[in-house]
């Protein structure tokens, strides 16, 4: 899709688990399945009407610790609210700060998305 | 071959009424096993792990003669994973890392590490799942979503199943979501309260007023939620990660608690924490009969130290302050942030599990284990700490992690004598 690249800062991003992720998860972790779930982050209609995205399109994702591609997909999400399976590919995204706990911060992590135009790159 | 009342090694249910049909040493097809379970059950070889070192397949009394060769030479080492093994495993790993003066943590500190913190400041009025199936007329569920994590949970104890006092099963029982997203659990909720992220402090801490009965002005969803908590005739509420890994971590649990507690002045409610691998409640236990302490634990002045937030695996790793990691029925490289994990691959890493995973990968030595609750027996603690017994459905040609761990025990402790 072409058009001018739209960025969207200041979302929310939840990791959590699926189903899918828990099923998939014992056929390996490089089997298809599972790399695709952990790969995928769900935003809502809104969001992705913004950023010009239809399901399967890639995305960036940055955070203060790291970028990621992924791949989207349409969820019941409020607007400023992106949610993943969690996995290798969200935990690039998460800072080692335990804040004194021994727990990373696995959810509430603010983060950019912006459509990805590198086509050739698989995620 | 039928196995009937087989316990799933999976998730924190330890759901006891599994049937089982094994031809060939292989599981064919099970009954009354959630979608994770069965999955599980029917891949088991899907990706099992070989006896590696360096990346090369050898000898597993090679790989663990290596093993125990690594980590007598550490200065630090981690002994790390251990929620989804049988509890004779983690006591030995317990004593393995206080003969090497190392520092032992369990998964336990990335998923219910905060709610251990809350419990150990504020108390906790709990009670079994068996007294919510039995007892419980309102089941709230905060930042927990069963259906996809504890796929039974919903059917065998909490919402539909008929018990003593609740012989109308789901039409006698309320469910409430409080989440801050729609899920596949909020969808068969009678009330669904969304928040905003990060303000389940603020939400929990209104309750607690509410309940007390001052006047504040807030949405009438939480009055709502605060009349129904009161007024129920036995309350249940069932947390998540939602609560341990937002901001706020061990102080969204403590207001959780306080808020359980508040409301046993106006009726009966009791809390539980949605344990996620089905023996961490297990590593908790057996590291505090053991230590006096749940996760987290240093040993290298001779003594046992609890230290979150620097004896716990993200902290350590990520400081780079241990130089061997001893990874057990764990996969930290695939769990934790990257900025912690990729510390793995710069230090000599020891994997002992059943199944390949990316911390095998990247390993330096690889031991293969029997699974624990499918190939070797043992005790696990489900989620609301009753201990279950572990059956042994199937063979195999590795001995178990207790086993590997004795001889690893065994080893350092001959290693010694000689030396000296």
């Amino acid at each position: 899709m072409s058009g001018p690249v739209i960025v969207i800062v200041g979302f929310i991003l939840i990791t959590g688990r699926t189903l899918r992720q828990g099923t998939s998860l014992h056929l390996g972790k490089g089997s298809d399945e599972y790399r695709i779930e952990v790969t995928t982050v769900e935003l809502s209609e809104h969001s992705m009407k913004k950023l010009g995205l239809r399901e399967g399109d890639k995305v960036r994702i940055k955070s203060a610790h790291g970028s990621i591609k992924a791949i989207c997909r349409r969820s019941n999400l409020p607007s400023e609210v992106a949610f993943m399976s969690c996995g290798y590919r969200a935990n690039l995204l998460i800072g080692s700060d335990t804040e004194g706990t021994g727990m990373p911060s696995s959810k509430g992590i603010m983060v950019e998305i912006t459509r990805e135009t590198e086509e050739e790159d698989e995620v | 071959m039928k196995f009937e009342h087989v316990v799933c090694p999976l998730c924190g249910c330890l759901c006891d009424d599994l049937e089982l049909i094994v031809e060939r040493n292989e599981v064919i097809s099970t009954k009354n096993a959630c979608a994770l379970s069965r999955s599980m059950f029917l891949n088991l070889n899907a990706d099992l792990a070989k006896p590696l070192i360096e990346g090369k397949e050898t000898g597993i009394e090679a790989c663990v003669d290596k093993a125990i060769g690594i980590i007598s030479k550490a200065d630090y080492p981690l002994v790390y994973g251990l929620a989804s093994t049988e509890s004779n495993a983690q006591r030995k790993a317990v004593e393995l890392a206080e003969l090497l003066g190392g520092a032992i943590d369990s998964t336990s500190s990335i998923c219910h590490g905060p709610t251990v913190l809350g419990v150990q400041m504020m108390g906790e009025v709990t009670c079994t799942l068996g007294t919510i199936m039995n007892q419980a007329d309102l089941v709230v569920f905060w930042g927990s979503n069963p259906v996809d994590a504890h796929p039974r949970h919903l059917t065998r104890y909490s919402l539909t199943p008929r018990g003593l006092f609740t012989p109308r099963g789901r039409k006698g029982r309320r469910m409430i979501v409080v989440d801050v997203r729609e899920t596949k659990s909020s969808k068969l909720a009678d009330r669904f309260i969304q928040l905003k992220p990060g303000t389940d402090f603020e939400a929990l801490s209104s309750l607690r007023a509410l309940i007390k009965g001052e006047k504040i002005d807030i949405d009438p969803e939480l009055k709502e939620l605060a009349e129904e908590m009161k007024s129920c005739e036995f309350g249940a509420l069932l947390f998540g990660q939602g609560l341990t890994m937002s901001n706020g971590k061990n102080m969204n649990v403590n207001a959780a608690l306080a808020l359980v507690r508040d409301l046993n002045q106006h009726t009966k409610f009791a809390i539980l924490p949605m344990r996620g691998h089905y023996n961490v409640t297990g590593a908790d236990m057996v590291f505090t009969w053991q230590t006096g302490y749940p996760f987290a634990i240093d040993f290298s002045l001779g003594y046992p130290r609890y230290g979150p937030g620097e004896f716990s695996v993200v902290d350590l790793l990520s400081r780079k302050e241990v130089d061997v990691a001893l990874i057990i029925a764990s996969d930290p490289v695939s769990s934790l942030p990257a900025q912690a994990s990729s510390y793995l691959s710069e230090i000599d890493t020891i994997v002992i599990d059943p199944n390949r995973s990316m911390t095998s990968e990247i390993a330096r030595v690889v031991i293969p284990t029997a699974r624990a609750g499918i190939s070797a027996e043992g005790t696990a603690y489900r989620m609301d700490g009753v201990p279950i017994r572990l059956k042994k459905v199937l063979k195999s040609p590795y001995p178990s992690d207790y086993e590997v761990l004795c001889k690893i025990v065994n080893g350092v402790i001959d290693g010694r004598s000689k030396d000296s």
